[in-house]
């Protein structure tokens, strides 16, 4: 499309040609007023020539009614008319006959230019059928002609309508050029000088906008560019990326982050997504597998997958991240994306799990190849020997004891990793859970000649909780301290009862937890290991088990050792009381 | 107030001892921004031993589930009485939040 025409113009010649009309409206108005307001001036004079001529024509008829109908004719009549409508500034005076003739006229004064005239007529009493007809006129009081005001209001308001008329057309003209740079465009036009309007349109400064945009290929940088649509998806996209719980990161060719959401950030030790933006991927992971991994996928374009799990230098190098990039096809940007998943979790699960599976079979086992064993001895002793079958019974059951006590625990264990172990809570009579359990221990530390002794209060809290698990809890934790004291040492257990609860000391003389063990010891299966402890069966669980129930009663229990010099747990329970204002 | 931090596999579980309100509160707040920062996320607050809390222990929870959110994690807790979780229901607080029974099951939550 070439060059237009009104290129050329002014804004000032738009701002006169959009002002024109209204302002031409405004003047045609006025007049119209102007007009309305002289005919109101009209009217007064109609009313006042109607009523002079009323008046005149009414006393003109009674001073003719005495005079013979054969005279009304007559110039005697004639002159008194000429008289009447002098004095009464009358066009004109006559007396009309039955048939509608005139039988006598006289004329007065003639209507001043602009003057109202009205004709009145009155019968003349005894006259069948004649009567005065008088033309009585007045000048309105403005002394404008009447004319006047109507021709302005016609000639304003034919200007009004040419201005209208030029104006429409001038917008007209406007829409048909901005229509031929819309046929211009679709017709495949992309030069900006071949589609820009002149700047005098209402319409050419959108037109001209997008035709500059379409031109440069900008989308961003319009002020009217957050409106648009891709915009808003684009921040639609933006908000779901940062709502995922995985790393996103889209890479450029040269594996540098264009973009990345707040998993993705905060993954790579960041805090804003905007910090990561511009840096290697490959190298904030400092993971030389990774930086090849990225590389490849970067450079090779394809969709293929690849997936490779780094320890990033983020999260004190403890966490463990799953890096898997994909290639992007296609034209663009963004060479890759990467998925960053923190599988830190996940690992440890699996390592718990497999060290579960490990020492669960050993704890099984160990029983089980004694039992074997001391069947197999027993059934070759036979009748023979009766102390060796003995020997083999009783080590059968203690060995079936020791199965059945470690399968116990890992049930009990299992349930409550599981979530499902549930507390049958009751009001727990504390002293009779340490009577049963000094009664339970009495024997077996005589036996080994230890020092068991029990300092208990006067008066037990009442305590919410399940029996039996206190009870398991207590033992394991006793029972842990006897089993690790060598024959001929000490234990105490010391029992503090006070309106908030019940705190357990169990000390013993035992050989002590190394520094090194103490912060696992209430692991599931962890036993500390040294030459002092071989000959001592366990199956680990004891004490994550009694951690667990007392946890599960809103109490704690805490460890403190010296290795060689002994050990002391500390269990606390909280009373009913407590528990109840804490709930 | 003591503030407790142990770790349930690679998650860390924090546990506030008592009413979760005024000065505690704030300090609660930082603790528990470190940690989660430390931990890139995977952390749980055990809030058995909180009793009640205040609007400052109410922001400090939202305090921390910004954070959390930022890295595109929601806060997890465990072991909330129906006092404070009212209290977070009542203020919008808990919309944000994912409540599990027990330490364990939320731990599970980061698998």
């Amino acid at each position: 499309m070439p060059n237009n025409p009104h290129r050329v113009k002014t804004d000032r010649a738009l701002m006169l040609r959009v002002l024109a009309l209204p302002a031409m409206l405004f003047v045609g108005s006025a007049i119209g007023a102007g007009a309305l307001l002289v005919r109101d001036t009209s009217a007064v004079a109609t009313a006042e020539a109607r009523a002079a001529g009323e008046a005149a024509s009414l006393s003109l008829a009674s001073t003719l009614a005495p005079t013979p109908s054969g005279e009304l004719g007559g110039d005697a009549v004639h002159d008194r008319l000429q008289l009447w409508a002098r004095a009464n500034k009358l066009a004109s005076c006559s007396v009309i006959g039955p048939d509608g003739d005139s039988v006598a006229v006289a004329a007065g004064p003639e209507p001043a230019i602009g003057a109202v005239s009205v004709e009145t007529r009155e019968p003349i009493p005894g006259h069948d059928g004649y009567q005065v007809v008088a033309t009585s006129w007045r000048l309105p009081a403005s002394g404008i002609p009447s004319y006047i005001p109507a021709a302005a209001a016609i000639a304003g308001g034919l200007i009004a309508a040419g201005v209208a008329f030029r104006t429409g057309a001038a917008r007209a003209r406007e829409m048909a050029i901005v229509s031929g740079a819309l046929d211009a465009w679709a017709a495949g036009e992309r030069e900006p000088e071949a589609l820009t309007l002149g700047d005098m349109f209402v319409a050419s400064t959108p037109w001209n906008d997008l035709v500059e945009r379409a031109s440069t290929g900008r989308s961003d940088t319009a002020p009217g560019a957050d409106l648009s649509m891709e915009s808003a998806d684009n921040a639609e996209t933006d908000r779901a990326f940062s709502a995922l719980w995985h790393g996103l990161c889209l890479l450029d060719a040269s594996g540098r982050i264009l973009r990345a959401n707040g998993a993705g950030t905060a993954l790579l030790g960041f805090v804003a997504p905007g910090e990561v933006a511009g840096q290697s991927l490959g190298e904030l992971l400092g993971d030389t597998q990774a930086m090849r991994v990225l590389d490849e996928t970067c450079s090779s374009g394809g969709s293929r997958r690849r997936s490779v799990t780094v320890t990033p230098e983020s999260g004190g190098g403890r966490s463990l991240v799953r890096v898997t990039a994909r290639g992007l096809p296609g034209a663009g940007q963004a060479a890759a994306i990467v998925f960053l998943e923190d599988v830190t979790q996940q690992r440890a699960a699996e390592s718990a799990r497999n060290n579960f599976v490990a020492q669960a079979t050993h704890e099984l086992r160990t029983p089980l190849t004694n039992i074997r064993l001391h069947v197999e001895e027993a059934i070759d002793a036979g009748r023979e020997d009766p102390v060796v079958v003995n020997h083999a019974l009783n080590v059968i059951s203690g060995e079936s004891e020791r199965l059945e006590r470690t399968v116990n625990d890992m049930l009990n264990v299992s349930e409550i990793e599981s979530g499902s172990l549930s507390l049958r809570v009751d009001d727990v009579r504390i002293d009779r859970v340490f009577e049963s359990l000094t009664t339970d221990y009495a024997p077996q530390a005589r036996e080994r000649n230890q020092t068991l002794t029990w300092e208990l209060p006067p008066k037990f809290p009442v305590i919410r909780g399940d029996r039996e698990k206190i009870q398991l809890a207590l033992h394991n934790v006793v029972g842990n301290a006897l089993k690790y004291t060598p024959d001929g040492g000490t234990i105490r257990v010391r029992v503090e009862a006070d309106e908030s609860g019940l705190t357990v000391e169990i000390t013993d003389t035992g050989m002590g937890i190394p520094s090194e063990d103490i912060d696992h010891i209430f692991d599931k299966f962890y036993r500390a290991r040294g030459v002092s402890l071989e000959g001592i069966t366990g199956s680990g669980l004891g004490l994550a088990l009694a951690r667990e129930v007392v946890r599960l009663h809103g109490g704690d229990i805490t460890a403190e050792s010296l290795p060689g010099e002994g050990s002391t747990f500390v269990i606390r329970i909280p009373s009913a009381d407590t528990q109840a204002a804490a709930a | 107030m003591e503030i407790t931090k142990r770790q349930h596999g690679a998650v860390t579980i924090i546990r506030p001892d008592g009413p979760l309100v005024a000065e505690d509160a704030e300090r609660f707040a930082r603790e528990a921004t470190d940690a989660a920062s430390e931990a890139i996320g995977r952390l749980v607050v055990d809030a058995t031993s909180v009793g009640y809390l205040d609007s400052a222990g109410l922001e400090a929870l939202l305090a921390l589930s910004d954070s959390l959110e930022t890295a595109g994690r929601a806060l997890s807790m465990c072991g909330v009485v129906d006092t404070v979780r009212e209290a977070m229901e009542l203020t919008g607080v808990a919309a944000r939040c994912e409540f599990f029974d027990d330490a364990g099951s939320a731990a599970r939550s980061f698998l």
